[in-house]
């Protein structure tokens, strides 16, 4: 079952939040999830929407998490061709968006997957891949990435979908150490400088 | 207004031995040009826009500047005024703009207050031309210069054009197809009120355009469209922020010149890759691929100018403090901060001082505000890091010309399978840098590109045609030379630009080797040392071929 949810989060760290959120209040913690964020453009504002895909049936556990909240909602169950759509229309779009996105799994930015759980520390390239389930390293700046290059995880990895793979994108680092491409602390819009 | 003088080193009163090494260098240059005294002077406050030639132009004298500099009428900076300008007089500078950020309280009260301050900066350093600019949040966008010149109507217009045009000040900073059109309207409207002269002379420049990711490629050809935007920073400020050194003492984690740090946004333009989110070089993306975003709009035939700049807030290792704010008041009640203390220690920055380390180097044939302005819109222009050279001069002509030939930001009109050449004069460096070295250039590069007219799509940043077409090894080097390096025969427009390293480091262009074989590379996180990877980049000429 895929459940899209789109809140009108303004960033990535906005979106992860719901997502912390939502797998805490649900309890799914324990279960295998996929959490995405999904960029909507187009429409009055770009923003961020968010996916959970799971084999459990959530919905009305998520139902019930976002009563009190403006959120555009889309579940997808499994077997359904199209999903059940449900919230404000400004806000049910991006919930579509994701919810397709999250089915074909061409797109979008990653926050939870079966693995997620031992991406900490330092390891090997090679090792990263087959405890995290990462499909692919790719080097930003056109960095080599062989199976015994080092990866620092930061303890905060968002690899990318791409084309139905799990993509982590990285870049070199002081001491001969590759770190992830996005780090967890980002310059907001109209920043400083 | 004191009476504005020269720079010392422009000035025949002031003699050779008060002169540092640099200023030597610099005024054997203009006077081996013949414009030491009477061919170089103040210039009365009237000027006309560069006469743009299809053979030759005039010999230019290239003044050092910065048009991004924050002072504590910034929310986010702390210096006064006179510490800003002694320190770009101490680096050499020539020009300078104050460009503090918009907010309520810089349009309320900052903006007029600080003009009495830069009165008093101008007659403190009657030798610097000192601008009072803004730093621009452009509507669904990045950051932007608004340099005006000096008038009775400088502060108003800044006041107005804040508290309408302003992204932040009236929340139109999210990507929207009608914050998009704000920004444009902005810029119209700053074209108005220069047809009107209402102020003398108005231009914009992007700042830090890819930090982001939020200034798409079709933004960046609206907002030049309009005429009154006529370039971008080619390399952000910031730059000491992954310098070894200061990481180690400030335990920073993931430093990166020009503090571009970022993953794509909500906000971020789609089409642009991950690599274009950090610096190459110490510059910005769209500038340091050869090929890529700036060569996309060259190669549409039309100049679109660089520059390089401090983006002064904090400087690194620097010991003073923010001021203290009296009880009950704030940024947005006062307009300011108050003066800076020194605290004997080093505070958090990323900066260097203006001049220190990034510069803008302006052709202009007289000394004054406007001048300066006509020339950055002429593109005479070249940049660089780390006072790599003390000068450069680059000209295009036929072969056996016995003109000089036409230089940056100009066009050369010719005959279809003339042959050309072009000629560059390089000062070598002859003062130690802020890091204790004698820079050597060793690298020039020729880049050449094909015209190839408007872009079918606005949001292209790649110009297929465009490829560095010779490398010189001048490592060897020593003094003022010249290179000629022929460039065959002409048989489409196309435009040519040069760039040129110390040669420390360098690898595979971000489209690959063909088109750029050993062109600037991204510096590992935390480990940047700017003074050891310093590029110089000069505008383009363009050359118009006629049958």
């Amino acid at each position: 079952m895929i459940i899209a949810i789109d809140a009108d989060s303004k960033d990535t760290a906005a979106a992860d939040h719901l997502l912390y959120d939502l797998i805490d209040q649900i309890g799914i913690r324990a279960q295998p999830v996929v959490a995405l964020t999904h960029t909507v453009s187009g429409g009055d504002r770009p923003h961020v929407a968010v996916s959970l895909t799971s084999a459990a049936d959530l919905a009305d556990s998520i139902r019930e998490v976002v009563a009190d909240r403006n959120v555009g909602l889309a579940i997808t169950r499994p077997g359904a061709s199209e999903p059940e759509l449900a919230g404000p229309s400004r806000l049910v779009r991006g919930a579509y968006v994701a919810a397709v996105e999250a089915a074909l799994g061409t797109t979008g930015r990653v926050v939870r997957w079966p693995g997620h759980e031992q991406a900490h520390g330092v390891l090997p390239a090679a090792e990263l891949r087959t405890r995290c389930g990462i499909d692919d390293l790719e080097g930003i700046g056109g960095v080599p990435v062989e199976d015994d290059t080092l990866v620092d995880t930061l303890d905060f990895l968002r690899p990318v979908r791409r084309d139905g793979r799990l993509v982590l994108q990285v870049q070199p680092a002081a001491g001969d150490l590759l770190i992830p491409f996005e780090l967890q602390h980002q310059q907001k819009c109209c920043a400083d400088h | 207004m004191a009476t504005q003088q020269l720079p010392e080193w422009a000035d025949p009163q002031v003699p050779d031995e008060a002169l540092d090494p640099q200023g030597v260098s610099r005024r054997t240059l203009i006077r081996g040009a013949g414009l030491l005294g009477a061919g170089f002077t103040v210039a009365a406050g009237t000027t006309s826009e560069a006469a743009a030639s299809t053979t030759t132009d005039p010999e230019l004298v290239y003044l050092v500047g910065d048009h991004h500099v924050h002072s504590r009428y910034s929310h986010d900076a702390k210096y006064d005024f006179s510490q800003l300008a002694q320190r770009g007089a101490q680096y050499g500078l020539d020009w300078m703009a104050f460009t503090e950020h918009s907010n309520f309280g810089h349009a309320d009260k900052g903006a007029a207050a600080e003009n009495a301050e830069v009165l008093k900066a101008r007659a403190e350093n009657p030798r610097m031309l000192i601008f009072q600019g803004l730093e621009w949040y452009i509507p669904a966008a990045e950051h932007g210069t608004v340099l005006v010149a000096p008038g009775p109507n400088n502060v108003s217009l800044l006041q107005q054009f804040e508290r309408v045009y302003d992204g932040k000040l009236t929340n139109r900073s999210a990507d929207t197809a009608e914050n998009e059109q704000h920004a444009v309207k902005a810029l119209q409207w700053l074209a108005a009120q220069k047809q009107s002269r209402y102020v003398d002379d108005v231009l914009v420049l992007a700042n830090h355009p890819l930090r982001l990711g939020i200034d798409a490629p079709h933004e960046l050809r609206a907002w030049r469209d309009t005429g009154v935007c006529i370039g971008m920073e080619g390399a952000p400020g910031a730059q000491g922020d992954a310098d070894p050194a200061w990481v180690a003492y400030r335990g920073s984690t993931h430093a990166q010149r020009g503090e571009y740090v970022n993953a794509p946004g909500a906000g971020s333009y789609t089409g642009y890759p991950a690599d274009a989110y950090r610096t190459y070089g110490g510059f910005d993306w769209a500038t340091a691929t050869v090929g890529g975003l700036w060569d996309s709009m060259l190669a549409e035939g039309r100049l679109f100018s660089i520059t390089s700049n401090s983006d002064n807030h904090r400087t690194i290792w620097d010991t003073w403090t923010d001021g203290t704010f009296p009880p009950g008041q704030d940024f947005d009640s006062l307009g300011w901060k108050p003066s800076p203390t020194d605290s004997g220690v080093p505070q958090p920055g990323s900066d260097y001082w203006p001049g220190q380390f990034s510069r803008t180097h302006v052709g202009v044939t007289g000394y004054g505000y406007l001048e300066v302005m006509a020339a950055l819109r002429a593109g005479r222009v070249w940049v660089d890091h780390g006072q790599l050279v003390d000068g450069i001069d680059v000209r295009l002509a036929p072969v056996g010309s016995r003109q000089r030939g036409v230089t940056l930001g100009g066009r050369l009109r010719v005959h279809r399978s003339q042959r050309l050449e072009l000629r560059v004069t390089v000062t070598s460096a002859t003062r130690p840098n802020y890091h204790g070295l004698l820079p050597q250039l060793a690298q020039v590069d020729v880049i050449r590109g094909v015209v190839t007219g408007p872009v079918v799509s606005k949001d292209s940043w790649k110009a297929p045609d465009t490829r560095v077409v010779e490398q010189v090894d001048v490592r060897h080097r020593k003094g003022t030379y010249e290179l000629r390096i022929p460039l065959g025969r002409a048989d489409r427009s196309h435009y040519v630009r040069v760039r040129g390293s110390d040669g420390r480091r360098n690898g595979r262009g971000y489209l690959g080797s063909r088109t750029d074989p050993a062109g600037p590379i991204q510096h590992p996180d935390n480990d940047g040392d700017p003074w050891l990877d310093t590029w110089l980049y000069t505008n383009p000429i363009f050359v118009d071929v006629v049958q």
